[in-house]
């Protein structure tokens, strides 16, 4: 079969399969698919990007149980508010703002449960955290402890320039603020970073500019 | 300074990727479709922001006493997570297997909820917690009702087959044996995962599925719901519908009314073939539209698919042969974008076909004829949304065919267009071994 013959050689159809869903070549395809209320673009829409939403949350919250959870309300957020998104093209950069606006409502939302233990959800069972946190090492494990006492904003530039390795205008646009803020922002988070883990001697060589 | 934190930032990410990415949650990925489908509006106005200010503005006084006070309410009002066992109420364990012998054995949860076994049924309730409980039906036949509260969350398991649940009133039978998997909603709707049902199916009250996993069958029929009595609820089968032409198909649709007599109605009162004034069915199209591809297309057939196609404009084809595509029916597929690129020839929906011809002949590894077809389509949407899949895949076709030169003419194409496209990987390798040359 080729452009110039339409007819069509008879070949009888595979055996019968399990209903699959379509597969989205585009952005644009998976954006309209959402508008127009197809299930397939729920679908596609996962399969195209958890890896990338749960990256960007892994970087700025680190191996935290309630991954899963976040990943399903960046999701959510994503469907529910489909019509906000100007520019279907634009869909990887806008899932990673809803994915930093839902991380910085987890980031305190902790803060709050420290504060004010009645408003811990300790009675509800906890899923089972994302990893194996043996495999952790130390350096990793105490700059996510660093990171615990910075301003939320500042932790999430800084986890989004240093640990996710974005450009300062990604970071920026992550952030929904200008370059010049984040800069700022930036700047600010390296010295309290700096200062806070001057007290932890598993971060020493590393802040001395070596790898150990 | 900056570099030492970069150091320290690649390493964190190392060590976070080194620990490896989670499969595709399923059960999450189907939740999505199911909301993507269910999606409202959200109204936007001005004025209804400020209604939606005032208003939260009135509660914001209220809401924290109203939290605490709920949160200690809660805790001492619901009862802690847990199940009992038959009418002794014995106090049940998670994982153990329960095993229904001559009786109905009762399963009553903490919040209302209640999973009865037919006799020779065995089953685990595998966990429980505050939003509901994971249930493993090992065999047998179980009558479920699951209590609607906001958060429930209920998955009944069996063999290869999830059901998720919030709040509904089904019957659910598995022989493990004979691979036969029987689901009939009574209240509500449920999503069932796994094996035939692919990556999730939405059933809704009046719904029957019979599935097999081995001969990757799913018929999904409608009952009329009635007073079943528990033995027939479940064990009385419903006629599904065989589809015409490819008579493999994997769904078989309800019957329209005026169908064949059913074979049980004259010993069972709960199960009989759907009254059309009752219960309306939906069409082909409106079945493509949400997704569900081969039950549109076993309507399709059902309902004589050459007048469906005659009575098309080039959108409802174009749908008409992605639905065709997309539940594997690859001839009937190309046949359908060949009438629309004849009879609508010059219209999107044309370069569309055009574009899923050339897909057909790359999945058939007819990687030439696969070229040609995705450049009609970019000369005839150079600019259309599916631009820069044309533009991949004919790079990755001229990669298995037409020799180096054109691929990488396609290439330098490919990245002047789209620098940071999915493809632009394979692009830079096609241009970086001509260089290496």
């Amino acid at each position: 079969m080729s452009p110039s013959h339409a007819s069509v050689p008879h070949c009888s159809p595979p055996a019968s399969t399990p209903a699959r869903l379509p597969f989205f070549d585009s952005d644009r395809a998976i954006v309209a698919a959402l508008r127009a209320r197809q299930a397939a673009g729920g679908a596609a829409l996962y399969d195209r990007y958890h890896a990338h939403v749960r990256r960007v949350l892994l970087r700025v919250l680190g191996p935290a149980g309630e991954l899963h959870d976040l990943l399903h309300d960046v999701f959510v957020s994503a469907i529910d508010g489909i019509e906000r998104l100007e520019e279907p093209d634009a869909l990887r950069g806008w899932l990673t703002s809803i994915a930093v606006y839902h991380a910085r409502a987890e980031i305190r939302a902790r803060s709050r449960r420290r504060w004010f233990p009645l408003f811990s959800n300790d009675d509800l069972p906890q899923r089972e955290a994302n990893v194996v946190t043996p495999e952790l090492d130390e350096a990793v494990r105490r700059t996510y402890e660093v990171l615990g006492k910075l301003a939320a904003d500042e932790r999430i530039a800084f986890a989004l320039r240093f640990i996710g390795g974005m450009e300062l205008v990604e970071v920026a646009d992550a952030c929904d603020v200008s370059l010049a803020t984040i800069k700022r922002r930036l700047s600010r988070a390296q010295s309290k970073f700096r200062n806070i883990a001057a007290r932890y001697s598993e971060l020493d060589e590393w802040l001395a500019g070596g790898l150990p | 300074m900056s570099s030492a934190l970069r150091a320290l930032g690649r390493r964190v990410a190392a060590v976070e990727d080194g620990l490896g990415e989670p499969p595709a949650d399923e059960t999450l990925r189907t939740a999505l479709a199911l909301r993507a489908a269910s999606r409202r509006e959200r109204p936007r106005s001005g004025l209804f922001r400020m209604f939606a200010f005032g208003l939260a503005a009135g509660f914001a006084t209220a809401l924290p006493g109203w939290w605490v006070l709920s949160k200690y309410t809660d805790a001492l009002c619901t009862p802690a997570p847990g199940f009992r066992i038959g009418s002794a109420a014995l106090p049940g364990q998670v994982g153990r297997t329960i095993a229904a012998e001559d009786a109905t054995v009762p399963l009553r949860f903490f919040e209302g909820s209640e999973v009865r076994l037919e006799p020779r049924t065995r089953a685990r309730v595998t966990s429980v917690d505050a939003r509901g409980a994971e249930v493993t039906l090992e065999v047998g036949t179980a009558h479920v009702e699951v209590t609607p509260r906001p958060g429930a969350h209920w998955l009944f398991r069996s063999g290869p087959f999830t059901v998720d649940v919030k709040g509904t009133r089904f019957d659910l039978a598995w022989d493990e044996q004979n691979d036969v998997f029987r689901l009939r909603l009574r209240e509500g709707k449920v999503s069932v995962t796994g094996c035939a049902f692919g990556a999730g199916r939405t059933l809704i009250a009046g719904e029957e599925a019979h599935a097999s996993c081995r001969a990757h069958v799913l018929s999904v029929t409608s009952f009329e719901s009635g007073p079943a009595t528990a033995n027939t609820a479940v064990e009385a089968k419903a006629v599904p519908t065989p589809a015409r032409g490819d008579a493999a198909s994997d769904v078989a649709a309800p019957r329209a009314s005026g169908a064949a007599p059913n074979q049980n109605s004259g010993s069972s009162a709960a199960v009989r073939r759907p009254d059309a004034s009752r219960m309306a069915v939906p069409g082909w199209l409106e079945l493509a539209r949400s997704g569900r591809y081969a039950e549109a297309f076993a309507r399709l057939q059902a309902a004589d698919l050459e007048v469906e196609r005659r009575k098309c404009g080039p959108a409802e084809l174009l749908l008409l042969a992605d639905t065709a595509r997309l539940s594997e029916h690859e001839s009937t597929a190309a046949s359908a974008y060949h009438e629309l690129r004849a009879r609508f020839l010059g219209t999107p929906a044309a370069a569309e076909a055009a574009f899923n011809l050339g897909r057909l002949e790359a999945a058939r590894a007819r990687t030439s004829d696969a070229t040609r077809w995705f450049r009609v389509y970019l000369d005839e949407a150079p600019d259309g949304p599916l631009a820069e899949a044309a533009l991949g895949r004919l790079l990755e076709a001229e990669l298995g065919t037409t020799g180096m030169e054109s691929a990488r003419a396609t290439a330098a194409k490919y990245l002047a267009r789209y620098p940071t496209g999915p493809r632009a990987d394979v692009a830079r390798r096609t241009l970086a071994s001509d260089t290496a040359r």
